[in-house]
């Protein structure tokens, strides 16, 4: 998997792991008709991973 | 009321020097930001519980005028109650955040080989239960990246899979 580090490089997902030295707090935002949202900001020395659900592969699988 | 003696007055007129005022009848400042118990000392209102303000005041009265301390600059009545207030928000705001920085959990991460990582990592799967990177990070406290990288050699390993039904 590629990890990006470009200014404009971006993640889209249901769910990403942040790991960030700072943290802020965060702010809703109003968007589009009745629907919010939270913004938070990341900074120094972060790392972000788009997370997916996982789980051991069943060895039935493994041995077809 | 009795007249001033002259250690009172010289007393007055430093620590009139010492706030700006002019003269003894128009002080420019009769309160101290140091403490709101204030003693009357001519027309100047003076800290009662200043050391400093003491120390300084007997030390000029020996050697002379040097810079004043902070203590002494004067401040209006509005102003002082306005700084009243900001220390009342302040010090709820300092309750608040400590309270929050109580409740805040810290994680030690351990610093432990990639081959070691892989086998505990492995061995989080085998109850088959469906988990993230960030809980397998902070269950066996680990750094995130590291985590990362060795379930997707897990992965390509054919050991573990997405779970797509948990999406």
């Amino acid at each position: 998997m590629p990890t990006l580090f470009e200014a404009g490089d971006a993640l889209r997902g249901d769910r990403v792991a942040i790991d960030a030295r700072r943290l802020s707090n965060p702010k809703t935002i109003n968007q589009s008709g009745r629907h919010k949202a939270n913004a938070i900001t990341a900074s120094d020395n972060v790392y972000c991973v788009v997370e997916m659900p996982l789980r051991v592969r069943p060895r039935d699988h493994q041995s077809g | 009321m009795t007249p001033p003696n002259r250690l009172e007055i010289e007393t007055n007129e430093i620590v009139a020097a010492a706030i700006g005022a002019s003269t003894f009848d128009e002080p420019r400042g009769e309160m101290f930001v140091a403490s709101e118990h204030l003693i009357p000392f001519g027309n100047i209102g003076v800290s009662a519980s200043t050391p400093l303000l003491l120390t300084w005041v007997a030390s000029t009265a020996i050697h002379g005028f040097g810079d004043a301390p902070p203590l002494l600059r004067p401040v209006a009545r509005d102003e002082l109650e306005e700084l009243k207030v900001r220390v009342l928000y302040l010090e709820e705001e300092v309750a608040r955040l400590l309270a929050l920085a109580v409740d805040e959990e810290v994680i030690e991460l351990r610093d432990i080989s990639k081959e070691e990582a892989k086998q505990e990592v492995l061995a989080m799967f085998q109850s088959g239960e469906t988990v993230f990177y960030s809980d397998l990070a902070t269950r066996l406290r680990l750094d995130l990246p590291l985590v990362v990288e060795v379930c997707q050699e897990l992965e390509e390993e054919g050991e573990i899979e997405v779970h797509a039904d948990a999406i």
